[in-house]
């Protein structure tokens, strides 16, 4: 499946697209939290430093199922980040724990592999999460 | 997928506060603006139910990080309590739980703030 993702979408709007009715239906399974909090990290990031970068930004989404687990893929315009290379953060004790870099520290504990590719202005970030629970239909 | 708070009608000097849905980029400065005006200067604990918190993300963290340290520098806390899994995952990620004063269950963070209270009132 793949959707289009724009700045003034809520990270509810997307999951509701690409789940339909699973936050109600299935809150706890783990690999669907894992993919929500995912999925509101990155549109989060993408919004607030790549977006204003062009008048109309959007992002593709591409969520596939196989081999016992699940990709995110997530491409979007803009200038080299790689969020796979990124320095430690410090977050001890919490009084001097800065406000950078949670985000990518969440989502590369999350996931089971991260992939990152640059190739003529346009950014590949691949996620894949290894599925152990039950999987419910997408 | 909104965000509600409900405060509970807890001890003076307590906010006490029930969370149902997404601590997301989207609904976290509501609490943060629900927090600015609820934590007065009489403030000394901020209790979370986190029963309802389907995720949470950096962005709720962050709301969560600034509670933590505004109580800590009055010598105040945080308490959190009923961590559904996915949402311990990520306070485990970010190493927060040293910070707060957690709870399994609703009746055990009760009986902690009744003696916190009867410990203020003496």
């Amino acid at each position: 499946m793949k959707i289009t993702i724009r700045p003034s979408d809520t990270t509810a709007s997307i999951l509701e697209r690409l789940w339909p009715g699973s936050v109600s239906k299935d809150p706890d399974s783990e690999w669907f939290i894992k993919c929500c909090t995912i999925i509101d990290e990155i549109h989060a990031n993408l919004r607030d430093h790549v977006a204003p970068l062009f008048p109309d930004f959007a992002c593709s989404l591409s969520v596939a199922v196989s081999g016992g687990g699940i990709t995110l893929q997530f491409q979007y315009p803009g200038p080299r980040f790689d969020p796979t290379n990124q320095p430690d953060i410090n977050i001890r004790p919490i009084e001097n724990r800065g406000v950078g870099g949670l985000g990518l520290l969440i989502v590369s504990q999350l996931c089971d592999r991260m992939d990152y590719a640059h190739d003529k202005g346009l950014n590949t970030l691949t996620l894949y999460l290894k599925v152990t629970g039950e999987f419910r239909k997408i | 997928m909104s965000l509600i708070i409900n405060e509970s009608n807890g001890p003076a000097g307590i906010v006490a506060l029930e969370l149902h849905g997404a601590l997301d980029s989207d609904n976290s400065p509501l609490l943060e603006k629900y927090l600015s005006s609820a934590i007065t200067s009489s403030v000394y604990m901020v209790a979370f139910n986190m029963a309802g918190v389907t995720f949470v993300s950096s962005a709720g963290l962050r709301v969560i990080f600034k509670t933590v340290k505004e109580m800590k520098s009055r010598g105040g806390q945080v308490s959190v309590t009923r961590l559904r899994p996915g949402v311990r995952k990520v306070f485990d990620i970010v190493k927060v739980l040293p910070d707060l004063t957690v709870f399994a269950s609703q009746a055990e963070m009760d009986e902690y703030l009744e003696a916190i209270q009867r410990r203020e009132q003496n």
